[in-house]
């Protein structure tokens, strides 16, 4: 009897001793401890060396052509966000573009938008900058699959309004993209600048004159991703 | 089943699981004899140590268990929910709950394990656990400053000190020792009381 105990109580002290012993603390709690406490700190993102790393790679930035296709090919997996006021969104948008304002973004709704692993997101602005700059908020703040929309809006209406003419020797894949972005064009519901604009591409109708009606659409219908957090509370019962 | 096998076993079969092991649970409970208040309260007055010594095996052993499943990766101990560590309101709670414990004969667990084979001083205690929730409730907004205060967030004994959880196991270990063998020891200075 008195053996089986102190056979018992060894069996604890080895096994924790043999843990604390054990090489190669990767895995260690501390650090996955740490990592979670940071993130109900609601600082998950990137580190700023990362993020550095990041932001001189030219990954994040989506082309006007690639945008075209996803919006002609009406791919689900993209949503378009658009950061600019609601006055402007309300005048033009892209098809399928949902309005955040740029000054809003990390309120709690729009939070939750950006936290579903189903969809890529393309920030849109009238440039490179602003959403360029909501990049590395988010970013930091630890979302991800954030592309962003190379040139903005006043390029992309500018590529497929006024879309430069192949020269004669150039590539036929040349005039391939000229056709390609002419369809987008009209897709778009832009004008067709050889209808209109005599000698075609010197002076182009500002966008905002372009009549695409803003598809107004406030909801957003993310799969919401609840952060993730075991049963909570529950008392210790004994 | 929570943050052990996910993909093996999905999320939808967590109750049917909890409901298996609640019920494993109260079998113990029961086989240990913590459904006798008097067994129980024996740990107050030094005649029966076997609530601290059941308690206490059950922590190491699921601590023991837990690091290593963690080391192993088959279970995230980040995704294990704890509770915030509020120092005073924790103090508090616990004197309340040791006077109560001490004058009822039970704790919560061991009451239902009670009602379980049927005994009235089980469902009275249950009876009082429902009141003390129901005043507490309605008490609240006035407890609520108090019940907030002095919160170090989710923290871990080895976090708060920065020492390896290892070697605090093992610490927790040789003291769950040392306190099995001195409660023997009183046990044995002590007059065997019948119940």
């Amino acid at each position: 009897m008195k053996k089986r105990y102190i056979f018992l109580a060894l069996v604890p002290i080895v096994l924790s001793v043999l843990l604390a012993l054990l090489p190669d603390k990767s895995n260690s709690i501390d650090a996955k401890r740490l990592a979670k406490n940071l993130k109900s700190a609601k600082y998950t993102g990137v580190s700023p060396d990362k993020l550095l790393l990041e932001s001189v790679n030219d990954d994040r930035f989506m082309q006007p052509d690639e945008l075209a296709t996803v919006i002609m090919g009406q791919d689900p997996s993209y949503m378009l966000i658009d950061l600019r006021d609601a006055g402007q969104f309300g005048k033009f948008t892209l098809p399928g573009a949902i309005n955040i304002p740029s000054d809003q973004i990390l309120t709690d709704e729009n939070r939750a938008t950006f936290e579903s692993d189903a969809y890529k997101y393309v920030l849109i602005s009238n440039g490179t900058v602003l959403s360029d700059q909501v990049w590395m908020i988010l970013r930091r703040a630890g979302y991800d699959n954030l592309k962003v929309l190379n040139g903005g809006l006043n390029q992309f209406y500018q590529l497929y309004l006024n879309p430069p003419k192949p020269g004669e020797l150039d590539p036929s894949e040349a005039f391939e993209n000229y056709r390609f972005r002419k369809a987008v064009g009209a897709h778009l519901g832009l004008p067709n600048p050889d209808e209109f604009i005599p000698g075609g591409s010197a002076a182009v109708a500002s966008p905002t004159t372009t009549t695409n009606k803003a598809q107004t659409v406030t909801k957003t219908p993310t799969k919401t991703v609840v952060p993730k957090k075991a049963a909570s509370g529950g008392d210790e019962g004994c | 089943m929570g943050p052990l096998i996910p993909d093996i076993i999905s999320p939808e079969w967590n109750n049917i699981i909890a409901i298996v092991l609640g019920i494993a649970f109260g079998y113990v409970l029961e086989s240990a004899g913590f459904s006798s208040s008097r067994k129980l309260v024996g740990v107050f007055y030094g005649y029966d140590f076997a609530v601290l010594r059941v308690f206490f095996t059950a922590a190491i052993t699921a601590s023991i268990g837990l690091l290593f499943m963690d080391y192993f990766g088959w279970v995230n101990m980040a995704a294990l929910d704890g509770l915030p560590a509020r120092v005073y309101p924790i103090i508090v709670g616990g004197i309340i709950m040791g006077l109560g414990f001490v004058t009822g004969g039970f704790c919560p667990g061991t009451c239902v394990t009670a009602i379980g084979i049927g005994k009235l001083d089980g469902y009275v205690f249950f009876g009082g656990i429902m009141i003390g929730v129901f005043v507490f409730s309605e008490m609240f907004p006035l407890l609520e400053n108090f019940y907030n205060s002095s919160n170090l967030g989710d923290v871990s004994v080895p976090q708060y000190f920065n020492m390896s959880p290892y070697w605090f196991m093992v610490g927790v270990s040789v003291i769950a020792i040392i306190a099995f063998y001195v409660t023997l020891q009183i046990r044995k200075r002590i007059k065997k009381v019948e119940y």
